[in-house]
Formats: structure tokens, sequence, C-alpha cells
């Protein structure tokens, strides 16, 4: 296996206007690593994430996936979003389409995939994600733990090399949080690499490699699971786990 | 959207004021007054033409000529001003700077001035440089004026789609343009069917304006038995009722699909009138699609019967595969689709024999459109001079 980082972020910046919003951030990902990226709202985080996919534009720094240089290229970033799955915080389901052509959708119009391969993949991942009998319901007939379920299944039908996951449960109601994290622990448990902005710190506990601590727009602290509650460095992080940690 | 029109969801069937307290609902007291102004519209019609036939059934026959006009016109115009408005919209919200000025230049400009002026302008002032035909300056003149406004209906439509839904179709690698087509167009769509429909009656009645340009439609036709019989009051006050009527009808279609859009996958009861509503939309549609067909087969015919035939295998062809292709693949046509309707119930449970039988029959009604009404040799254009004639004979 090669020794490139699936994500190689170098010296990224990104301004909202006056906003240093991502101030000269460098990050490596290895493949099969899981990340977890925390930190207080505001500080970066997501932007951070978006940025990987291009769904922001960076003003400084590169960004490499699987070794190959972001530009501004339309036909590149097409490409490279194609390997790299996201799940949004609010699900972003298509509310016109059913289960199945919500999954369907990226395999078939982005890889030229046949509609029955697309469909059998499609029943295949629903029944990893646990609901394949919702192959044919519409998105606002599911609850919300289902909808995030459905969209991570739609993200893993690109066949990605990394799964972005930006505040997948913070839009869920309590309940409806641990099915999420269950399915995403399973992946971690393939191997599959993952990159997540999250607070559910069980998860962080869990299946985390190496946990991110971000605040205006810099990464203060990467430490690991077991550190970060026992021996946390920097004075920001200690003040940050004691307002989150109960 | 969804909220609003969920508080007009049926109300159970217990009298007309169950509380006194409450108000009464918007929804009751206007489908009251739909059905009072429909009955009184149509009883007057036939009282009139049963009990005094002279002069009634006779403006009725005159006047049913220029209503054929005036939906021929008002189809072919709406095909084009959706087409043109599809444009304006996404010019509007276009990324690149250049298209999205371009668009709103149209935009402003055609919004501001009146549909009656620009008219005008088309057919005489434009003469100078260029001479266009009555029929061709007025579907110019209503696609250019109304491809405005359902350009910016389009664009809200566009508007109104949270940003969540093209980054998700960005983040599985579709390009922009395929992300309007397969995720932002399709919920648009079904956010501005209802204003479009009312775009469509606007323009049903704003047609009338295109008599000035010398078109035999039906306020012209009044016109033209009036000047000559003197029977002002009679003529005008029929040409308005059929006016009246035709837009009920399908003011009332749109009432359903604005429903439509919230009952959609929704247990909510179907009634006839839902049924009926889904068979306007589609014969609409096919008779959009059909119009531009038999405009170009019209040079291929020789004699009237043979327009007839010709109109009759395109409508009948088109609705076979519009049909066919719409249920065989997902079980609903857009009429049906449009009101919230499906053939298989959602959830997949299938429905009875009689059931569907009884859908397919009620889906299958419309379908000869009004083109194979107007292209029926004994109306059109060649026998309304004819009947124009007679009736002056007989009269002065």
């Amino acid at each position: 296996m090669p020794d490139t980082p699936i994500v190689e972020i170098r010296n990224l910046s990104k301004r909202f206007g006056d906003l240093e919003a991502v101030n000269d951030v460098s990050l490596e990902v290895q493949r099969g690593e899981v990340v977890v990226i925390i930190g207080p709202s505001g500080s970066g985080k997501s932007t951070l994430l978006r940025c990987i996919n291009r769904l922001e534009s960076a003003n400084g720094g590169t960004i490499s996936i699987d070794g190959e240089i972001l530009t501004r290229d339309e036909k590149q970033i097409n490409h490279i979003r194609a390997e790299v799955g996201m799940v949004f915080q609010q699900f972003n389901l298509f509310p016109h389409k059913t289960v199945l052509e919500n999954i369907t959708l990226g395999p078939i119009i982005v890889k030229g995939m046949e509609e029955g391969a697309a469909e059998t993949l499609a029943h295949t991942l629903l029944a990893k994600v646990g609901i394949p009998e919702k192959a044919d319901a519409y998105p606002e007939q599911l609850s919300g733990g289902q909808q995030q379920r459905v969209a991570i299944a739609r993200a893993l039908a690109m066949e990605p090399k990394i799964m972005l996951f930006d505040e997948p449960t913070s839009a869920l109601d309590p309940e409806m949080i641990k099915e999420v994290l269950d399915v995403m622990l399973d992946l971690a448990r393939e191997g599959m690499t993952m990159l997540v902005v999250s607070h559910e710190m069980g998860f962080a506990r869990a299946a985390a490699h190496r946990i991110v601590f971000m605040d205006q727009g810099q990464i203060v602290e990467i430490t690991t699971p077991e550190e970060l509650f026992t021996a946390p460095k920097h004075e920001r992080l200690k003040r940050f786990l004691s307002q989150i940690l109960p | 959207m969804t909220s609003q029109l969920e508080s007009e969801a049926p109300r159970p069937h217990t009298g007309v004021w169950q509380d006194d307290s409450a108000a009464i609902p918007r929804e009751r007291s206007l489908m009251i007054a739909w059905w009072i102004a429909l009955a009184l519209g149509v009883s007057f019609i036939v009282g009139a033409v049963v009990f005094k036939p002279d002069p009634y059934s006779e403006i009725v026959r005159f006047i049913g000529d220029g209503l054929v006009v005036t939906f021929q016109m008002t189809i072919t115009s709406m095909l084009f001003a959706l087409l043109l408005g599809l444009l304006a919209g996404l010019g509007r919200t276009a990324p690149s700077l250049p298209i999205n000025v371009a668009a709103s230049l149209y935009v402003e400009i055609i919004r501001g001035i009146p549909l009656l002026v620009q008219l005008f302008w088309i057919y005489y002032a434009l003469s100078k440089f260029l001479r266009l035909g009555p029929n061709l300056s007025a579907i110019l003149g209503l696609t250019i004026c109304y491809g405005a406004y359902i350009g910016e209906t389009f664009r809200a439509g566009i508007q109104s789609i949270p940003k969540g839904q093209m980054e998700a179709a960005r983040a599985l690698g579709l390009t922009r343009g395929q992300a309007m087509r397969h995720v932002i167009v399709p919920q648009a769509v079904r956010i501005i069917l209802p204003p479009v429909g009312n775009e469509f009656i606007a323009m049903l009645k704003d047609s009338s304006l295109v008599s000035v340009l010398a078109i035999s439609d039906m306020l012209r036709r009044g016109r033209e038995y009036a000047s000559r019989t003197f029977a002002y009051f009679e003529t005008y006050t029929m040409v308005a009722l059929v006016y009246l009527l035709v837009t009920l009808v399908f003011s009332r279609v749109v009432h359903y699909i604005e429903q439509g859009m919230s009952r959609q996958r929704k247990d909510a009861p179907v009634t006839v009138m839902h049924r009926l509503s889904a068979v306007v939309v589609d014969f609409v549609i096919v008779d959009l699609i059909a119009t531009p067909i038999i405009a170009a087969m019209r040079g291929l015919a020789v004699t009237p019967a043979m327009t007839f035939t010709l109109t009759a295998a395109v409508i009948g062809g088109l609705t076979a595969a519009y049909l066919l292709g719409f249920w065989s693949k997902r079980g609903q046509t857009p009429g049906m689709m449009s009101v919230g309707l499906r053939l298989v119930d959602a959830g997949g449970s299938i429905p009875s024999i009689g059931q569907a039988v009884g859908r397919l029959l009620i889906s299958l009604l419309p379908i000869p459109g009004l083109s194979l009404i107007w292209a029926h040799p004994t109306l059109g254009a060649a026998p309304l001079q004819d009947r124009l004639t007679r009736t002056t004979m007989v009269r002065v």
C-alpha cells in the first residue's frame, strides 16, 4: 500500500470577508484513519471539511486527495468530488426521489453505471445501513435517523476513498443519534477513511485514531482519544472540554 | 409551503359551521363561491340558448369558433413562453454575470411595457422593418410578454430550493448542469406549477387583447357579431360568461394542483374533482406537445379532412406514448403527479382491479386534446368566413 496520505492539507486559508475562517491549517489523513475534528462553533471545522471537496474554494494553501493536488479545473473537481463522500448536518436528501433513486443517482449519472447494477448496489448499501425495507419510500416518510443513514448510503454508493461527515448527528433527536453513530462505527471498523466533525465523544472514544481540536480557524492541538480526556495540553481545549463534557 | 397548505387539508363533514367561534375556512367559502359562479354561468347560457334561441344559440355558435382560436393562441403562446421562461429563469440564476444581466434586462424591459402596447409595437411599429402576420405577431407578443413573467416564476422556484440540495448534488460529483437537470429543476417545477397555472389563466384572459390585431378570437368574433346585429348586450354577456366558465374550470384545476403539492404521497381522500383536474392537466400537456407537430404537418394536408386525420394520428400516437411512457415508468402521468395522485398508492399497495380500471379510464378521458377539436373540418379558419357571411345576409 502506498504511503501517500489520502488527504494532505498544506497551509490552507479561507476568508469570508474579514473573517479568517480557516487560517494556515495543515493536516494529513492516512488511509484507513478516522480523524475527529472538534472545536467551538465558528472555529472553522466545517469550512475546513468543505474545502476538501471544494464546496468552498480556498484562498491559500494546497489540498491533495490521494496525491492529486486540487486545482480550479471543473473537470478535476468533479472527479475528486466523486471520490470524496460527504454527509451533511441537514441530510440534504433529494425529496423528489425515492430512497433508491437518491442512492443510484450518483453512480448512474457520474459513473455511468447500469441502472440495474446501481439498484443492486443500492439495495446492498441499504441493508448495510439497516433499512433495506425503505427502498421505495420518499425521504419525508423517514425519521431523521433513517434519512441520515440513507445519506450515508448515498455517499457510499460512489465508493469513495474517504468519507467526510459534517456534524452528522447535530440535527437529530437524541434517540436517533445512536442508530447513525452505529453505522459510522461499522464503517470505521471496516477500515473506511473518515474525517468527522462532531462532538459525539462516545464515537470519538470508540473509533477515532486522532482528535483535532480547532479554535479560531487554527488547529490548536492534535491528540489521541485517551490523551484528550486524561491529559489535554492547551488551556483552551481544557475549557472547551469542561463545557461539552457532563 | 407544506405547513401553509396543510392547514387547508379537508375537514370532516359535520356541517358547514361546526364551531361558531371558528373562522369560516377560506377553502370552504371559495369552494361555495366557485360552485355558485359555475351554476349561474352554466344555467344562464343554457337557459338563454333554450328559451331564447334567437339570438343566443347563434351567438354561442359564433363565438364558439372564436373560443377555439383563443385556445389555439393561448396554448401555442404558452408553449413558447414556458421555454422562454425556463431560459430566462436559468439565466437569472446563472453564475455568469453577462448571462445574468442579459436575462435581467429582458425581464425588466418587458415587464415595464403593457402587453397591449407590445402587441401594437410588434404588429404596427415593427412592420417598418419586418412585416409579421397578425397570427405570428400575436403569438410573438404573448410569448415574449409572458416569457418574462414565467421567467421570474422559474427564478423564484429555483431559488426557493435549499442551498444544500445543490451542494449534495455537487458533492456526489454532478456538474452544475446535471445538478440543475436532475435535482434542482424537477423540484422547482413542482413549486412553480401552481403559479404557472395561474399564468396560463391570465394569458387565456389576456389573449382577448390580440383581437386588436384582427385575429378572430372570441372577443373579436363577438364584436363582429354585435356590430352587425347591434345585439351588444346579448353578445358581450355571452362572451363574458364563456370566458368566466373557462377560467373557473382552470382555476379549480390550479387549486387542486396547489393542494396536490402538499398531499403528494400522503393519504388524503381522492375525489372525482381531483381526477378530473388531472385529466385537464394531461389534456393541456398533450396539446402543448402536439401543437408544433401539427403546425408543421399542416403543409402536408391538402384537404380539411386530411388535416383532421393527420391531427388525430398525431394526437393518438402522442397520447399512447405519453400514457404508456409515464405509467410504465412512474405509475402516474404528469397530470396525476401534479394533483398528487398515483395509480399505485403510496407505500406500494396495489389497487383492486375495479379501482385500477376506473382510474385508467378516467385518465384516458381527456386525451384527444383541443388540437383535434380545432382541426375538425367543420371548425377552423375556412368555415368561419362562410358563417359570418351567412349571418350577415340574414341579419342586415
